[in-house]
């Protein structure tokens, strides 16, 4: 089984499986297109990062690397926020940082089913509040020039009628 | 959390628009509205970017028209919020209606189904320029007539130079904008219920219309309808002076023949919404060049003598849905069609061969489209198309079973000197990576390249230069020539073979590797078990070996590494490692040395190679 290595922002490296690794369409893609060789013992980089963070996401690859290619989204399965894997919630309740990094580097590495999964766990989150409650739970700066905020909450009472 | 706030509040500032979008994307209508008012960012990534589930916005007209001018302009697409007492904010602000009047459109659309007519028509009123219009409003929401007939002024004095129209005349009050813009429309298309058409008969300033499209919305029958008087609207059609394309969509046969029947001088007729169509009615009409219709029954003249009496001024007609045709009586009754779309459904390319002895009684085609079922069947009979219609310049085959690789048979087939113009509808061509969908002759641009290059030509650009030139040499006969001109392609399509037919395992990408410490480029390699080859590929690899084709090793656990095969590593396996523009000189040359072998093989040596010499 062959082996590549990776080296995080804060200099640690990891000795991962190449099966493992490639869940990442970002390093898929170097191994692929850009012919970084696996065997010549060099890191590859992941400037963006932490090694705490990518302890963490490899052992969600690790348990995920045999779970077969998700089905193309439509747009009604993208609405189901309830489809969460019991393991995936397990491994998701962490503080809201954690998460969030996880989330990011996510992004960065091109996962998309761990991305999905944070997604909707933060979805699962913002759900049902109300926007009051959002900005206190997430700390978000009410930034609207006064005024504006009840010009848009007035346009949505329409918009509302109209979608019912 | 035992986060302080500083760290916290940097949590979703720290998400790119895509990963907030991503999560916005799983929540419903109800919930987004709540979420576009949390903050500023959050408002603009809900309305700007996940606006494919929102109905309302506004916003997307706000975005028109800041330094460009817009000529035709689609508002079907924006949501208009209603106005009301309570919320009168949804009246567009004035420096926003200035700014659609400044974008200049001379067109407009509009389809809305629940709108504010007073609030389209102020919209309307700002542009001053416009010059087509499609207001097709099936508005419930009407505003009260004083307010419209102040606007309909208005609109008078905005107006005065809409020509084309198309309308939806469901009530009273869109007629009544009709008339008003009657004087100078010159081509209308108007869609209305039977019981306002005697309201439109008496519109008696349509005087340059040119052009009409008439449908006639309606459950009853016309005759029973009280307020319909027969005689009013053939008088209202005769009225017109300069009408010369007429488009009826009335589903009643016996009106239709005795409006065609009174005498009216068109040059086109278009029968829609009928499912069955005589063409005798149309021997009234001494000056008919183009006839049109949907319908799926067509019949001729029952009268015998009737085939007697050819109508030649007909040069167009386009009988797309129609399902089974006599050709023969058609082709009897049309001897000077030029251009015949005749998509019929059934397959009856393949019945009927005389059918080609018919398509050469109509000498002067010039276009022709068809619906096949299979190429194949029909390759005879497109052999006979070559010969038989000598002014054919474009050909549409609609429905075929084309596959990519048929179409160079067909382009042989149909090798024709006034072809221009070949189109051709497929399923199974717009599944196929190449685009396909027309072919036309472009004129070709000679391209070059020089290292080092500045831009990188991808794929759709190769499939496209290839297809150009395969096509170029389809149709201007000189398909031998061409190829002589591709022989490097051709030794390199060879020499890949077992790489591209999966013999030898084939990586995504076959260019030479680059060695950034050297600044020379490397054969790329591929690796295999030779045990691992099926046997063609093992029959592949060895000979490939005894020839010195490539160069492999082999390391002690059996795997073998060996150069990929094309053309460009095999020249840096004569050469060794080699710098890209020497590479790039070697492999011009060599294009070069082939051209000109292929250059001797066309003109000195021309007598051994060619039947004909020109």
């Amino acid at each position: 089984m062959s082996t590549i290595k990776l080296e995080t922002s804060d200099g640690v490296k990891f000795t991962v499986k190449t099966q493992v690794a490639k869940c990442s369409g970002t390093i898929r893609t170097m191994l692929e297109d850009i012919g970084i060789n696996p065997q010549d013992g060099e890191a590859i980089p992941l400037s963006n990062v932490h090694s705490t963070i990518l302890q963490k996401i490899l052992v969600w690859a690790e348990h995920h690397v045999d779970d077969p290619e998700p089905p193309r989204e439509d747009a009604d399965a993208a609405k189901r926020t309830d489809d969460i894997c019991s393991w995936d919630e397990d491994f998701l309740k962490v503080d809201q940082r954690t998460l969030f990094d996880v989330m990011l580097a996510a992004n960065y590495l091109d996962m998309k089913q761990l991305i999905a999964v944070c997604c909707k766990t933060v979805a699962n989150m913002i759900k049902g509040k109300t926007a009051d409650q959002i900005r206190r739970t997430f700390n978000i700066e009410n930034d609207f020039p006064p005024g504006e905020e009840d010009k848009i909450r007035l346009r949505n009472q329409f918009c509302e009628e109209r979608s019912r | 959390m035992d986060l302080n706030a500083e760290q916290q509040n940097c949590l979703f500032d720290r998400l790119p628009n895509e990963v907030l979008r991503l999560i916005f994307r799983q929540l419903k209508f109800a919930d987004l509205l709540q979420l576009s008012t949390v903050c500023h960012r959050w408002n603009q990534v809900i309305f700007h970017h996940c606006n494919d589930s929102i109905l309302f916005k506004p916003e997307r007209c706000d975005n028109l028209c800041e330094d460009r001018s817009y000529k035709h302009l689609d508002l079907s697409v924006c949501g208009f919020p209603v106005p009301s007492k309570a919320h009168p904010e949804y009246w567009f602000e004035e420096t926003m209606l200035e700014k659609l009047a400044r974008c200049q459109a001379t067109s407009v659309t509009m389809c809305q189904h629940d709108a504010h007519l007073e609030q389209l028509f102020r919209i309307l009123s700002h542009f001053p320029r416009i010059d087509s219009l499609n207001w097709c409003i099936c508005s419930k929401m009407q505003s009260c007539t004083m307010t419209h007939k102040r606007f309909l002024s208005m609109l008078q004095n905005h107006m005065p130079c809409v020509r084309h129209l198309s309308i939806l005349c469901n009530f009273v009050n869109s007629i009544d904008l009709l008339m008003d813009l009657a004087p100078n429309l010159v081509e209308l298309h108007v869609i209305v219920p039977g019981r306002l058409l005697c309201k439109l008969c008496k519109c008696n300033q349509l005087g340059n219309l040119q052009s009409l499209k008439l449908e006639v919305d309606t459950c009853t029958r016309l005759e029973r309808l009280k307020s319909f008087r027969f005689n009013e609207f053939i008088t209202f059609l005769k009225s017109l002076a300069k009408l010369q394309k007429l488009s009826l969509g009335i589903d009643d046969q016996a009106l239709i023949a005795s409006i065609i029947g009174s005498g009216l001088d068109i040059k086109e007729l278009e029968i829609t919404k009928n499912r069955e169509c005589n063409l005798g009615i149309l021997r009234g009409l001494r000056n008919l060049e183009v006839f049109r219709t949907d319908s799926q029954y067509i019949h001729t003249d029952k009268n015998f003598q009737d085939f007697f009496r050819p109508m030649p001024q007909v040069t167009v007609v386009d009988i797309d849905l129609a399902v089974n045709v006599d050709i023969e009586r058609l082709a009897l009754m049309f001897p000077d069609l030029k251009v015949l779309r005749m998509r019929s459904r059934l397959n009856w390319w393949s019945i009927s061969r005389e059918l080609f002895i018919v398509f050469s009684m109509l000498h002067n085609l010039e276009e022709l489209s068809l619906r096949v079922g299979s190429i194949s069947n029909g390759m005879l009979e497109l052999f006979e198309l070559k010969n038989l219609l000598p002014k054919l310049r474009k050909i549409t085959l609609a429905d075929c079973g084309v596959e990519p690789p048929d179409l160079t048979v067909l382009g042989s087939i149909l090798r024709k000197p006034t072809l221009r113009k070949l189109h051709i509808e497929s399923d199974r061509l717009r599944r196929s990576p190449v685009p396909t969908s027309s072919y036309i002759i472009p004129g070709v641009n000679p391209v070059c390249e020089v290292y080092p290059s500045q831009v990188f030509v991808g794929d759709t650009f190769n499939y496209l230069s290839g297809m150009t030139f395969a096509v170029v040499g389809i149709l201007g006969h000189f398909s031998k020539t061409v190829l002589l001109f591709f022989i490097p392609q051709i030794i390199n399509f060879v020499y890949s073979v077992p790489q591209l037919f999966r013999f030898i395992p084939c990586p995504r990408h076959r260019l030479p590797k680059y060695d950034p410490g050297s600044d020379l480029l490397h054969c790329s390699k591929t690796q295999f078990r030779v045990g691992d080859l099926n046997l063609l590929g093992r029959v592949c690899f060895a000979v490939f070996r005894t020839l010195r084709l490539i160069r492999c090793e082999e390391s002690e656990d059996g795997v073998v590494s060996c150069n990929n095969f094309t053309i460009i590593n095999f020249a840096i396996l004569l050469t060794g490692p080699i710098r890209e523009d020497r590479l790039n000189r070697l492999l011009v040359v060599f294009q070069v040395v082939c051209s000109l072998f292929a250059f001797a093989i066309r003109y000195p040596l021309a007598h051994y190679f060619y039947d004909t010499i020109n």
